[in-house]
């Protein structure tokens, strides 16, 4: 009796015109999942491919030399560029999250990347706070070196090409809030370290140029112009200056 | 009973609802994964693209580690199965890489030779039925090799650089400028001597054969471009280029064609000739019938659609595009460039069809399987039925 009525309830359902448009749908998601599957095996998505752009190669190529020496601060730097400037946002914060878990010194290069991070990901008060923080770990840095080579009797001068990375930052992430004034006195200090950067002479003569200062901004682009005659943003910035642009 | 029953359907909806969600679930879950994957990381926008640059994507090597990296890729070939085959000078082999970029044979010139020669492999013909011949520039060789690696056969040439399959003749060019042997490697001509005349070559890395048998060659010291007849009389040349220095004018009023250093050449789809120039960093397309520049496209640059000393260039004709041994930038590009094959609805639905994007025919057939499958019980069901109801009606008359 009780197998008589389960077999007429069987029947019952599989007569259900909702049951078999259900089981119709099911069919057809079950085949388009198994395709998806098929597709992936025969593409061979899932194995490990060639890099197919430069950034693919660059953070593959810096993935494998972190993993060789993960407290290699410039490694773990330029390994955090990378990602940030693919917008793999998680996977800089877990290489310095690893990078600090290791018994590692405070590193310039990597808090600048730090800082470069968290701007990415919207927060360019902290940002700011970091890179200052940056800046003194470079001064200290190049004081030691300065402090080192006296005691050699050496006094060639010393570059600290950090610093100016953190200054610059420091000046995108300004320039972009507007507060021009502490952009200016960043640039100050970052073409005082290296005055050789013909693109950021021409870079505060824009920033000048924008406060209404035409004689600043003027002396800026002819220096950039002094060390690189045909530099375009310098030509165009000048020829802005002289058209009446302001 | 009914209510028992009632029950049950209502139980076997819910099972199913859940199943059905959890599919769609796992769905859209492939999909985004296979998409996210598909898809390069860090590709650039048409806007950082030379004008008339279409990038598809690069191969920077044949494997993720850094020692399957690319050293120096210097000419390209495509098979007629569509294989990209690239040489690599440095690392002394031929890779052949599916059209999606997918490794599918080394052939590794170090292995495959008895003898520890390193023979420089630079241009590649492949004939119709496999078989790959490759230019040993430093072994003064040409290694005619099967798909699987095995070494055919293999002859003399002073210093081989480019060669290219035409018919049961295969064209050489290098330090004799032109020569001409059967696919056995038996000799048949030669011309155009090393030199600086307007019928002599000076070390031309690129040859490529017309449809009419015209013989088209990248006299590359000489920065011209010349056409030979198949007996080997000039047809023409275009006029001087640059021999000076990299990347100075292109204009043509002081150069002639602006052409510094041609390479690899190749025929699109229209029947240009098209080159790449590695001191002009650019890919530089050629009227056949008279030696004309028409287009230059590309810029000196190390982000993916720029180039830094292309070398070599080949052409997919089922694709539409072309792969580009970026020699300086260590990775071979695949681009197009405007006008260089058909263009409409045909011939896009013909390059999709190419690609992998076939095997999304597998759930059309198997669900057009299940409507027939459908279709046909639904058709035996009523007649089984009538079938049933006039039995029943025969046994009451009887």
């Amino acid at each position: 009796m009780d197998q008589e009525t389960s077999r007429r309830s069987t029947a019952v359902s599989a007569t259900d015109p909702w049951v078999r448009r259900l089981l119709v749908a099911v069919l057809v998601t079950l085949v388009l999942v198994l395709t998806a599957v098929v597709y992936m095996v025969y593409t061979g998505v899932l194995t490990a491919q060639a890099p197919r752009t430069l950034a693919e190669k660059q953070t593959a190529m810096l993935d494998q030399a972190f993993k060789a020496t993960p407290d290699d601060p410039v490694i773990v730097a330029d390994y955090m560029r990378a990602l940030i400037a693919v917008e793999r946002y998680a996977n800089a914060r877990s290489v310095l999250k690893t990078y600090r878990s290791g018994e590692t010194a405070a590193a310039a290069v990597v808090t600048v990347e730090e800082a470069r991070l968290l701007d990415a990901t919207g927060d360019s008060e902290e940002a700011l706070k970091v890179l200052d923080t940056a800046a003194d770990e470079a001064r200290a840095q190049k004081e030691s070196i300065i402090q080192g080579q006296l005691k050699r009797g050496i006094t060639a001068p010393v570059s600290a090409p950090v610093l100016v990375d953190a200054l610059l930052l420091k000046v995108e992430i300004l320039q972009r809030d507007e507060r021009l004034e502490e952009a200016l006195s960043a640039l100050d200090e970052a073409l005082e370290e290296q005055p050789t950067m013909a693109d950021v002479f021409s870079w505060r003569g824009d920033i000048n140029a924008s406060l209404g200062r035409v004689d600043e901004a003027r002396a800026d682009y002819e220096k950039a112009l002094g060390m690189i005659p045909d530099y375009q943003p310098a030509l165009d910035g000048l020829s802005a200056l002289e058209g009446g642009g302001l | 009973m009914s209510s028992a029953g009632s029950r049950r359907a209502t139980g076997t909806r819910a099972a199913l609802i859940g199943v059905l969600v959890i599919l769609l679930l796992l769905l859209v879950g492939l999909g985004y994964f296979i998409v996210s994957i598909l898809e390069p990381v860090g590709s650039p926008a048409k806007s950082e693209l030379p004008e008339g640059i279409e990038w598809v994507r690069s191969i920077y090597g044949y494997g993720p580690s850094a020692n399957q990296q690319f050293i120096s890729p210097d000419h390209t070939e495509i098979g007629p199965d569509g294989t990209i085959w690239v040489s690599d000078t440095q690392l002394n082999s031929i890779f052949g890489f599916s059209p999606d970029g997918s490794l599918r044979r080394r052939i590794d010139f170090s292995q495959l030779l008895e003898e520890d020669s390193w023979t420089l492999p630079k241009g590649i013909s492949v004939s119709p039925d496999g078989e790959i011949f490759v230019c040993g520039s430093s072994a003064d060789r040409i290694f005619v090799v099967s798909e699987q690696g095995e070494l055919l056969r293999s002859w003399d040439v002073a210093q081989p650089l480019d060669c290219r399959l035409y018919g049961d003749r295969l064209y050489v060019t290098g330090l004799e400028g032109v020569s001409v042997f059967s696919t056995d490697g038996e000799p048949i001509g030669t011309w155009g001597g090393r030199g600086k005349s307007l019928d002599e070559l000076d070390l031309p890395q690129g040859v490529v054969v017309g449809d009419d048998g015209t013989v088209y060659v990248a006299d590359t010291l000489n920065a011209r471009v010349k056409a030979f007849d198949p007996q080997g009389a000039l047809m023409w040349t275009t006029k001087a280029g640059i021999t000076g220095g990299m990347g100075t004018d292109r204009s043509s009023e002081t150069s002639g064609t602006g052409l510094q250093l041609p390479s690899g050449i190749c025929i699109d789809g229209s029947g240009r000739l098209v080159l790449v120039d590695p001191f002009g960093f650019d890919i530089v397309v050629i009227d056949p019938a008279d030696g004309t520049v028409i287009g230059r496209y590309g810029e000196f640059g190390s982000g993916d659609g720029m180039f830094g000393y292309p070398t070599g260039i080949s052409y997919d004709d089922a694709r539409d595009w072309f792969a580009v041994a970026d020699t300086a930038n260590d990775r071979v590009q695949i681009v197009r460039i405007p006008d260089s094959g058909e263009t409409g609805v045909v011939s896009a639905v013909r390059r999709a069809l190419v690609g992998p994007v076939w095997i999304c025919a597998i759930p059309l057939v198997l669900l057009l399987l299940v409507a027939l499958v459908a279709a046909f019980s639904k058709r035996r069901r009523p007649k089984e039925q009538q079938d049933i109801t006039h039995d029943a009606v025969s046994s009451g008359i009887e």
